[in-house]
């Protein structure tokens, strides 16, 4: 909605064109049903095309961009193989679309993920309208696109995320992945601006439901509060609070039961005002079950969560919807 | 659905609200109840049964009598945003509409405020979105959902909102707080329960006795407040209540302040007794006096001399002890009826004798300390200087108390020495009203006529001019009646402080507070449904003539203002008191 991105621009304010160094780190993940290590990059590009015509509601990581220029990507490319130490796993994110040519020019996405050539599995992000591209990185490596879908309910998808794009046509690019023979990984958002708490958990699940047959991995992102976004102002007016870990708990639980491919959930902030967060008193239990479900998928590890809090949640679950506005 | 007014006070006021069989009294609650969550035993509305949840825009469960979905952006979002949603929105509303002050609106028999949460955290913001709803839907009812407690229900009451619900407090209740109509406290840090309800007896020991708790404390507070409304006292009830939240203070300043027009319109023009606080001086129906006063009065024609006299504790001022003393010096004197006696008093500013049973003159209670506060002090200075620029006296003799005469300024003869009512004092004052033997002598026809007639320019505006013309006055004050011809044709009610019309008054009147009525012989009472047009000076408690075409059918007092008799389909607009 026209009318929502000039909010979400108006909040974005002045980009910054200062140069910054790319992101690395070490985390696990898991292959083939075994636990191994992944190594991540965040690769500096001039970022997301979609954010700098305004963007979606919840999204700041337009702050991790600047305005690269072409020498520079191949640099960082350089100095991260340096640090690699052959994880199996390489996951390479831009803060935006590697199929994007404005972000990584054509010629230079395959050379990227050739100079990883002791990983089993390449992992990279995009949107779907630079599907299109997928052409530029033909390879005979295990190669995972990442796509976000947020939400399959096209009303969240353009009044309240501001995602520029509808179901169907996420749909049709996410079939084309699977046509290239690449995995699809799904993002899906826990608890978009402006729904509530009941709407959130209602909409993660109604979205598994649509993508259950196509994708491969299916990845919750319960929102955390990014600066300089909608979602941001909206908290600071105590308009939106992030996902209850009961809230995110549910998603999980319910979408093991429909769908038998792998569930990941990396709570971003947890258990900070910022982030997904209980009472306060639980959320560390929380926390470390659901990481635990990330690795293991074993629902049993929710079993004994308790914690008195639950009463507030779901008082809020009957309830919110009833304060309009 | 039907909704029947059957009290006004302030801005807001008690009706019926009849849904099928059952009848409900308004302002009200709507109770929450679900499987999970009880509704107390007294809950005449259900929200959850009565009217369901329809669900969210994302995820809308439309059905009859639901609380509709709805898109709602937030208050400070850009306008075309909320054009946007009201557009997405509109499809959903039937019983039920939502309003904003930033959207269209649809016709329903509810109306909900969007965004209450949000604006109530900003007072202006708030008053503001309630006055602009009120433009919309006029006088329909109005449920402001989710900020309601027994602490803040009179104050959103006051403000024009209707209906509320339990929902504040469900949420607060289990984070452990114990309400009282004073404040918030969590329940394990109240020493002693200051209520007497079946669970405070008992003792507190589960979410359930809190919740009752607190709905009992909700419930007494929606008594307490239709009672106020009753006795035409919430305003009182409203400011004592502004110790307990710096916001209610604020929203009183404000209304005050910025929405004299709204509230104006819909102040009752007579009230009940004014215990005056620092508040008072702004109230929108002592602001009415002094605008009146300001705008459409004039001193009687024939005075040439202006005394201004002190108030007296007792009402009307003619009653008490000094100025009984006062009137006996006035009345000693030759050609007393040229002198204008005006009484300066907080927080109504100036009163002209005349006036002195017209609502609020008769009707307060101020605390006389002596002291003045300088809001009072400017008020008084600004009220003197227009008053005696705009009105032509020849001579002002100024007899007030030294504590409020050392700090005004005005161009007059002292008389006060100490005490208003001293030896010193008064014999100073029967000195200086003997410069009335120096004008021309006014007869007391000539001074009761002129008396009468400001009493009229006051009560009616300027036809009072041509209303008196021709007309004599017979009785002793306040006994005052107007004839014409030999014919009554208004009399002086000094309960109300305004003069009643005979018909042959009411053709005097001509098109001035006029009614315009259907086709029919009003008897007894004429309802809204009946109305086809109102002058829209017209306010609660005026006197008012009662026409079909330019046929005078009769006359009466009115029980709503002109808009809302145009408005409403229901509800006594006028009590007649005479027709053809």
């Amino acid at each position: 909605m026209k009318e929502l991105a000039s909010v979400t621009k108006k909040f974005k304010g002045e980009i910054t064109k200062k140069f910054k160094k790319p992101r690395i780190w070490k985390e696990k993940d898991v292959l083939n049903g075994k636990i191994v290590d992944a190594f991540v990059l965040i690769l500096r590009t001039r970022g997301c095309r979609w954010s700098h015509k305004g963007g979606c509601t919840m999204c700041g990581y337009f702050k991790e961009t600047y305005d690269v220029k072409e020498d520079e990507i191949l640099k960082q490319i350089k100095e991260a193989v340096k640090i690699y130490e052959n994880e199996k796993i390489v996951k390479i994110f831009t803060s935006g679309s590697f199929l994007d040519e404005r972000e990584i020019p054509s010629h230079m996405q395959k050379k990227i993920i050739e100079s990883f050539s002791k990983a089993e599995k390449i992992v990279i992000e995009s949107r779907p309208e630079f599907i299109k591209n997928i052409e530029n990185i033909k390879s005979n490596k295990r190669i995972e696109i990442a796509m976000g879908l947020e939400s399959a309910n096209d009303r969240v998808l353009e009044y309240s995320i501001n995602k520029g794009f509808k179901y169907a046509e996420w749909r049709k690019w996410a079939e084309k992945v699977k046509e290239y023979g690449k995995e699809l990984k799904v993002y899906i958002l826990i608890k978009p601006p402006f729904l509530t708490e009941k709407d959130a958990i209602k909409d993660a699940i109604k979205s598994v439901e649509k993508v259950k047959d196509i994708a491969d991995t299916l990845s919750f992102n319960p929102v955390a509060i990014h600066s300089r976004t909608v979602v941001e102002f909206l908290w600071k007016k105590n308009l939106y609070r992030p996902p209850w870990l009961w809230s995110v708990v549910e998603v999980l639980r319910k979408s093991s039961e429909i769908y038998d491919g792998m569930i990941k959930c990396d709570v971003v902030a947890g258990g900070k005002e910022r982030g997904s967060h209980n009472c306060g008193k639980c959320d560390k239990d929380f926390l470390n079950s659901i990481k635990n479900f990330s690795l293991r998928q074993n629902v049993d590890i929710f079993k004994n969560l308790e914690c008195i809090c639950k009463e507030r949640w779901l008082d809020l679950i009957e309830i919110e919807e009833l304060f309009k506005g | 659905m039907r909704f029947e007014i059957l009290r006004r006070d302030c801005n807001t006021r008690i009706g019926n609200l009849e849904i099928g069989e059952r009848k409900i009294k308004i302002p009200n609650v709507l109770w929450y109840e679900s499987e999970r969550i009880p509704s107390p035993s007294f809950a005449e509305l259900k929200l959850g049964k009565d009217f369901k949840k329809g669900g969210t825009f994302f995820y809308p469960e439309a059905c009859k009598f639901c609380i509709p979905p709805a898109l709602i952006y937030p208050y400070s979002f850009p306008e075309e945003i909320h054009e946007k949603s009201f557009a997405l929105n509109k499809k959903f509303f039937d019983f039920f509409s939502i309003v904003s002050p930033k959207w269209d609106f649809k016709k329903a028999s509810i109306y909900i405020m969007a965004n209450a949460k949000e604006l109530f955290s900003n007072p202006r913001n708030f008053v503001n979105a309630v006055a602009e709803i009120r433009k919309k839907i006029g006088y329909c009812l109005l449920y402001a959902p989710g900020i309601a407690n027994p602490v803040n229900f009179p104050v959103l009451c006051y403000c024009g909102i209707d209906l509320f619900d339990s929902l504040y407090i469900v949420l607060k209740t289990r984070e452990k707080i114990y309400f009282t109509s004073e404040g918030e406290y969590e329940i394990d840090e109240v020493e002693e329960y200051p209520c007497s309800c079946k669970w405070c007896k008992k003792g507190i020991e589960s979410y359930e006795d809190l919740l009752m708790h607190n709905y009992e404390a909700m419930k007494n507070e929606v008594v307490k407040t239709r009672n106020a409304i009753y006795k035409n006292e919430l305003r009182e009830y409203v400011e004592s209540r502004s110790h307990f939240d710096a916001k209610f203070a604020s929203i009183i300043r404000i209304m005050d302040t910025d929405y004299f027009g709204y509230q104006e319109k819909r102040f009752p023009l007579v009230g009940n007794k004014i215990i005056a606080s620092p508040y008072s001086l702004k109230r929108p129906d002592i602001n009415r006096f002094r605008e009146r006063i300001r705008g459409r009065y004039k001193k009687p024609e024939c005075t040439k001399i202006l005394l201004l006299l002190p108030c007296s504790a007792k009402k009307p001022y003619s009653l008490s002890k000094s100025h009984k003393i006062f009137r006996r010096v006035i009345s000693n004197c030759i050609n007393r009826y040229v002198i204008h006696e005006v009484i300066v008093t907080s927080p109504i500013g100036i009163v002209p004798r005349e006036l002195e049973y017209t609502y609020p003159s008769a009707h307060y209670d101020v605390s006389v300390t002596g002291e003045w506060s300088r809001e009072e002090l400017e008020m008084v200075q600004e009220m003197l200087d227009d008053f005696i620029s705009k009105n032509n006296y020849e001579y002002v003799i100024n007899h007030l108390p030294p504590e409020i005469s050392e700090k005004i300024d005005i161009d007059a003869v002292k008389t006060c020495i100490e005490h208003p009512i001293s030896q010193k004092s008064l014999g100073k004052l029967k000195d200086e009203i003997k410069i009335a033997e120096e004008f021309e002598n006014v007869r007391h026809t000539v001074r009761k006529k002129d008396d009468a007639k400001s009493i009229l320019l006051y009560q009616f505006g300027e036809i009072a001019e041509k209303f008196m013309e021709e007309c004599s006055v017979k009785g002793k004050y306040p006994e005052y009646k107007i004839y014409y011809m030999e014919k009554q044709v208004a009399s002086f009610s000094s309960k109300r402080g305004l003069f009643s019309l005979t018909l042959a008054g009411g053709k005097r009147l001509g098109k001035n507070y006029w009614v315009e009525i259907d086709d029919f012989m009003p008897r007894g009472s004429i309802f809204a449904v009946g109305i086809k047009n109102a002058d829209e000076r017209i306010r609660i408690g005026d006197e008012v003539v009662v026409y079909y075409g330019e046929e005078l059918r009769g006359v009466g007092i009115s029980k709503m203002n002109g808009e809302e008799m145009v408005e409403a389909d229901a509800g006594e607009a006028v009590k007649i008191r005479h027709h053809i």
